[in-house]
């Protein structure tokens, strides 16, 4: 991929994310080393020193690869994107962020507004009656101050710019991102737009737990806390909203294996186009009643089912796209 | 009913309630509560012109509120006697009606009910049946769909005396019907509402649409049935006519009626059973014809009158072929609907049978009754003592029996059928009964125990079901252990707890308690006297530590010999099923309760020389085995 | 001879739960009407028939019988059933012994895709008939657990195509691909208008003609049944300008497979109870159960939602 005589350059970047998907690339400890051997990190923000002027003085599609994580938020994220979109041979969205939007993605369920007043005004641990908010443009004695503008919707990265390859997660597992690494390095290059760093079925495929007898037979959604959970039982089975069948495998089953549900992260398998609307209608086909009453009473058992079925893949949902098509 | 009320020895009460009713056959003493109509019976000449002034309208009753009628009114045209009546919930008190009374007077709102007693020597109840309200129906819509009607409905909308003065109109748009449907069992032959056939509907569905066809050659009529029932005289010939005239008939229970929201007509969906084919037909106009249902009121009837119902709620008769218009209580007699759904020819040959019944009891100076009556020793009652007791009369289901406090307890014979239950219950065996005294029957048991009472099983059967039920056994060849040892009493009442201990103590391997079934029960209430005994020997015996199915308890018809051979057989195996040693060292175990609880039978008066006598009987039993 | 009498058609009927009660019929035709399968389907198909066949020993014919392959068991004619038998237990032990004897359903049904299955089980808990189960198989040379269709206890609703994550199970005509491709948009201007309806909630003929009589600004896609749907479509429907989706289904209780009418009411709710969790709700997709006595409501139905939906343009 790189030229012969010179090592193929690298560049990470992060945009609107908590920095988990940074730390999975710290995770990869000794083997980061062997990386530095093999390439050469063009621009990482969060690790090393680097200003954006240095890449924009980078030619154009000079970095060979680009890891992109993060939503685009604000349009400092657009601008990067952008500009990394320009600098880079392959783009990766990288992470659940950049691929589907993931916990910043949530926000699409409030306009920019509720999300500053919440913010700056209304939070708990808040003590400010000064109605402080954060100004594009202001004028201070020295200079003009610019800040990025806060948008009304927070986008995918593939809702932003061309991107080449996806890799779900929250954050990607560190050994398929070492996976991810030594098949790029090595130039095993997929077909533009495949998910990498992750399996095609859904973790019910590898999940060893076991239905029961009676099966996933659900009357009432029960949450986490309020249950002692049976390590060996699905989580269906026990009642337990596990986004397990609607989302694709690979990340080694941490949460399961930690007896948590699985929330989705690694975002739908092949061919499900809106994963949270899939995994309801695999849900709703559990509920167990004769009684059209007894519906309401259930289905309120699902404390914020948007939150629950697009936890993670909200702002890349046709859920999403109707409330912004509409202005 | 005109003729009825001008007989010289016809006296005539409507819109009176029997209250209470006392006495016994040929002495009977009936409060009578004769509402008050606010109108004299004796001033009103019917003129009607109270009703004409009068403002307020309420529905109709008898036009099933088709019509409205003035809140004062005739309850119909035909009314005997012609006398109007004030509805007083509806009424504003404007007396408008007693101005238009004038020089008559009739009217008067201060008028009471008035409560009195009549001496009869007879009663017959001729109280006849309900119609079915199909809105529990949901399929076929009633009352949500206006052109679906009933019977009743079409009764009064055809009938030239009715509110249309005869002329069949849809409720929904008053346009005569040019397709009607009539659909039959509405409700009968139907488990989820009344299992019985209703006997008349087939010819009233055929008459009325005869009727119908004549006043409206045009009409369209269709009648929807299972199957058509045609059993007494000319009924067929009758069905034959309707057939000639064009009318349908569809073999095919309709399942379901829709309606066009805008036409308001109706489609019927049903099978054409010769067809083998669904078809959905539309019609202008649905008949439903209706099941009779007993009366609403009938629960407060027979308890008043003290007669029992049969399953469903019809007054049960005597015997359902040799005596079929006597009730359970001597000197009443049914008559018609009320008895169970008949048409007008059955009614009225029913109800002449039921007059030359009680012309009898009228007749005759004295009345035979069956001798196995209940007797006090009145030395025995504790009634007599001063105590306060009075659980035989408790038990009777007749009440027969009257207790005061300071005498001993009073069996009115006449009243007395002889179930036996008071004999059982009195926790002094102060009553007996003739022909079934404790001696009696004691001295049975332990004739029947004489001899390897542990092998035994003692079956007390009830003269009228399970006694028949193990007559059938017999008859029809059913086979059965010859352990068993089978002792007639007249109801499961009779079986004293004491019987049961006695057999028992005496080594008994198993004791059978059985009886009718409590719908079935000859003597109204005995068998549940009977089963709340057997119940609570049932948990002694759990308590106690018995080998369940020892003591069995089983509800038996006479018509069923299969189950009681089964029943036996089952306990047989159950005895099997215990090891002799152990079945021997359980009645060991148990003999002494069972003993101490069985002692004071002993004090009854004749039970000793009874028991004596088996044991005469035992001895001589053994001598000869020797 | 023998004078031991042999155990008899109706006698295996009989002791098979569920099919206790046959002797009870007295044939009045009311299980007939009130299924609407002979109406819709099968002009053979007559319960009243078959349970005749078994009483009078008919073990051939009542094993070919389309009645003993189409019932759904939706138990519409029980409760109407003046004789109270459970006629969908007979048909069903009569489909017991057909399968038995080697008899195997007519039915298309549905197909798993094994290389796309994950073996989730979710299908499992759907089927109203217990005809999918997980087996382990070899997939691709490997030991997998995968879902497994009973052909003879299939009726294909369809309810598990919907159910499925991973889109592995299909059946020709409702497959995801093809009920999408029937997502069309109208191009007049009036409200666009999709109308997914069951087969089997519209019971007069008159009410399906009706429906068919809409000028083109509503379509309608037909399903078994309106478990069937799958909210993505609804979604998908949108995306592409429809303005509403009204999804028709059993009334509860009548669904012709048992439990599609609840499934579909799930999630026609918590889709709503999303669009209102996004402020999008606006009433735009709509669920509703058509009963067995609603004759002519489709009408009322789509007229209200297309004048909802005028006004909802307007208002944009």
């Amino acid at each position: 991929m790189a030229a012969p005589d010179a090592k193929p350059k690298l560049a990470f970047y992060w945009a609107a994310s908590c920095g988990g998907c940074e730390i999975t690339i710290t995770e990869l400890g000794m083997r980061l080393i062997d990386v530095g051997d093999l390439v050469d990190i063009v621009f990482w923000p969060c690790a090393m020193d680097f200003k954006y002027s240095d890449v924009e003085a980078l030619g154009d599609g000079e970095i060979d690869v680009c890891f992109f994580n993060g939503a685009i938020r604000c349009s400092e994220n657009e601008h990067i994107a952008n500009l990394l979109r320009r600098k880079s041979k392959l783009l990766v969205a990288f992470g659940s962020c950049a691929y589907e939007g993931c916990i910043p993605g949530l926000a699409n369920l409030y306009d920019a507004e509720s999300v500053l007043e919440r913010v700056y005004d209304t939070a708990p641990s808040l003590d400010d009656s000064r109605g402080t908010r954060p100004t594009p443009s202001s004028q201070v004695p020295e200079d003009k101050i610019e800040i990025p503008v806060f948008y009304d919707r927070v986008k995918t990265l593939a809702q932003t710019v061309d991107v080449d390859y996806f890799m779900p997660g929250c954050p990607p597992v560190v050994d398929q991102v070492w996976n991810v690494f030594q098949t790029l390095l090595a130039g095993e290059l997929p077909a533009k737009g495949a998910i990498i760093g992750a399996d095609a079925k859904t973790n019910c495929d590898v999940c060893p737990r076991q239905k029961g007898e009676s099966g996933m037979r659900i009357k009432e959604f029960k949450r986490p806390h309020e249950v002692t959970l049976d390590p060996d039982v699905c989580f269906l089975t026990q009642g337990i909203l596990c986004c397990g069948p609607a989302t694709r495998a690979g990340c080694g089953l941490p949460c399961i294996n930690g007896n948590m549900p699985c929330r989705g992260c690694y975002g739908p398998p092949d061919g499900v186009v809106d994963q949270g609307s899939k995994l309801l209608s695999a849900i709703a086909a559990l509920i167990d009643t004769d009684e059209p009453e007894e519906l309401p009473r259930i289905l309120d058992t699902i404390v914020d089912p948007t939150g629950t079925f697009y936890r993670f893949s909200l702002a890349d949902s046709i859920l999403s796209e109707l409330k912004y098509k509409r202005g | 009913m005109v003729d009825a009320a001008r007989h010289p020895k016809v006296d005539v009460r409507t819109y009176t309630e029997v209250e209470r009713v006392d006495g016994f056959v040929g002495n009977f003493k009936v409060l009578l509560r004769e509402k008050s109509r606010y109108v004299y019976e004796d001033r009103c000449n019917g003129c009607g012109d109270c009703a004409k002034v009068c403002p307020i309208e309420v529905p109709n009753y008898f036009e099933v509120n088709l019509a409205p009628r003035k809140a004062i009114d005739v309850p119909m045209s035909q009314a005997v006697p012609l006398v109007y009546n004030i509805d007083l919930d509806a009424c504003i008190h404007c007396y408008k009606c007693v101005e238009a009374c004038g020089k008559l007077d009739a009217i008067d709102f201060s008028m009471e009910d008035k409560l009195v007693w009549e001496d009869v020597g007879s009663i017959i109840v001729a109280t006849g049946y309900a119609p079915f309200d199909p809105s529990v129906m949901p399929e076929y819509g009633y009352g949500r769909f206006p052109n679906v009607v009933t019977a009743i409905e079409v009764e009064r909308l055809g009938n030239s005396a009715g509110p249309t003065a005869g002329n069949l109109i849809r409720p929904s748009d008053g346009t005569n019907p040019r397709r009607l449907a009539i659909i039959n069992c509405v409700g009968s032959r139907d488990k989820r509402f009344n299992p019985w056939c209703s006997n008349f509907c087939c010819m009233y569905a055929i008459k009325n649409a005869i009727l119908l066809k004549q006043a409206y050659p045009d009409m369209d009529i269709t009648i929807y049935y299972i199957d058509i029932r045609t059993p007494s005289k000319g009924y067929e010939e009758f069905y034959d006519r309707a057939r000639e005239m064009g009318i349908h008939f569809i073999q095919g229970r309709p399942s379901l009626i829709t309606e066009d929201p805008e036409t308001r007509n109706l489609f019927v969906h049903s099978e054409d059973m010769s067809l083998g084919h669904v078809i959905e037909r539309e019609y202008d106009m649905v008949m439903l014809n209706q099941a009779a249902v007993p009366q609403p009121d009938v629960d407060t009837v027979s308890s008043v009158l003290n007669i029992s119902q049969s399953p469903g709620g019809w007054f049960m008769e005597y015997h359902p072929k040799l005596r079929p218009i006597d009730s359970p209580t001597d000197g009443i007699f049914l008559a018609g609907a009320c008895q169970g759904v008949k048409d007008i020819p059955a009614s009225v040959a029913q109800g002449s049978a039921a007059a030359a019944r009680a012309g009898r009891v009228l007749h005759a100076e004295e009345w035979e009754i069956e001798p196995a009556v209940a007797v006090v020793w009145e030395d025995r009652c504790v009634s007599a003592k001063g105590k306060k007791c009075g659980i035989c009369a408790e038990a009777c289901p007749y009440n027969a029996i009257e207790v005061e406090q300071g005498k001993a307890a009073h069996v009115i014979t006449a009243k007395c059928h002889g179930c036996g239950g008071c004999v059982a219950e009195c926790p002094h065996n102060a009553i007996s009964q003739m022909h079934f005294t404790d001696a009696q029957i004691l001295a049975q048991i332990h004739a029947l125990l004489a001899d390897r009472p542990e092998e035994k099983i003692l079956a007390f059967r009830c003269h009228w079901c399970s006694y028949g039920g193990a007559d059938l056994a017999g008859t029809s060849h059913f086979e059965y252990t010859s352990n068993e040892r089978g002792l007639r009493v007249m109801c499961s009442a009779r079986m004293d707890a004491d019987f049961i201990y006695e057999a028992f103590r005496l080594g008994a391997g198993a004791v059978l308690y059985s009886g009718c079934h409590p719908q079935d029960c000859h003597y109204i209430t005995g068998q549940r006297i009977g089963a709340h005994r057997a119940e609570r020997l049932l948990k002694q015996f759990e308590k106690m530590g018995m080998t369940p199915g020892r003591f069995r308890v089983e509800w038996i018809s006479a018509a069923e010999g299969d189950k009681y051979a089964r029943v036996i057989n089952e306990m047989q195996a159950t005895l099997d099923a215990i090891p002799k040693e152990q079945l021997l060292e359980e009645i060991e175990r148990l003999r002494p309760r069972m003993e101490k609880r069985a002692r004071r039978m002993r004090e009854v008066p004749q039970v000793g020389e009874a028991l004596e006598y088996a044991g005469e009987l035992k001895a001589a039993i053994a001598e000869r085995k020797a | 001879m023998s004078h031991e009498s042999p155990e008899t058609f109706a006698d295996q009927v009989r002791a098979i739960p569920g099919g206790e009660h046959l002797e009870m019929c007295y044939s009045c035709g009311t299980c007939v009407s009130k299924c609407l399968i002979q109406q819709k389907v099968e002009p053979e198909y007559n319960p009243r028939r078959l349970l005749r066949m078994v009483m009078m020993g008919l073990r051939e014919e009542a094993f070919r019988s389309p009645t003993t392959w189409l019932c759904s068991a939706c138990d519409l004619c029980y409760p109407a059933c003046p004789q109270q038998i459970h006629i969908s237990g007979v048909i069903g032990a009569v489909k017991q012994l057909a399968i038995e004897a080697g008899y195997e359903s007519p039915l298309e049904t549905v197909s798993v895709d094994e290389t796309l299955c994950s073996g989730c089980g979710i299908c499992v808990m759907a089927c109203p008939y217990e005809a999918l189960h997980l087996v382990e198989k070899e997939i691709e040379g490997e030991m997998d657990l995968v879902s497994e269709v009973d052909a003879n206890k299939c009726l294909g609703c369809g309810i598990c195509v919907a159910a499925c994550p991973l889109g592995a199970i299909s059946r020709p005509g409702i497959s995801n691909q093809e009920v999408v491709a029937q997502i069309e948009v109208p191009t007049d201007g009036a409200p666009r208008l999709i109308t997914f309806v069951c087969d089997w909630c519209l019971r007069a003929d008159d009410d399906v003609s009706l429906l068919e009589s809409y000028p083109d600004n509503v379509r309608v896609i037909h399903i078994p049944c309106s478990g069937r749907i799958d909210p993505q479509m609804a979604l998908l429907a949108l995306r592409s300008g429809i303005d509403g989706v009204l999804v028709c289904g059993c009334a509860p209780g009548e669904c012709h497979y048992k439990r599609g009418t609840y499934v579909s009411s799930c999630k026609i709710s918590l889709l709503n109870r999303m669009f209102d969790q996004m402020n999008v709700g606006d009433g735009r997709v709509r669920f509703v159960q058509i009963g067995t006595q609603d004759r002519g409501c489709i009408r009322t139905e789509v007229d209200a939602m297309l004048e909802y939906l005028a006004a909802w343009k307007e208002a944009q």
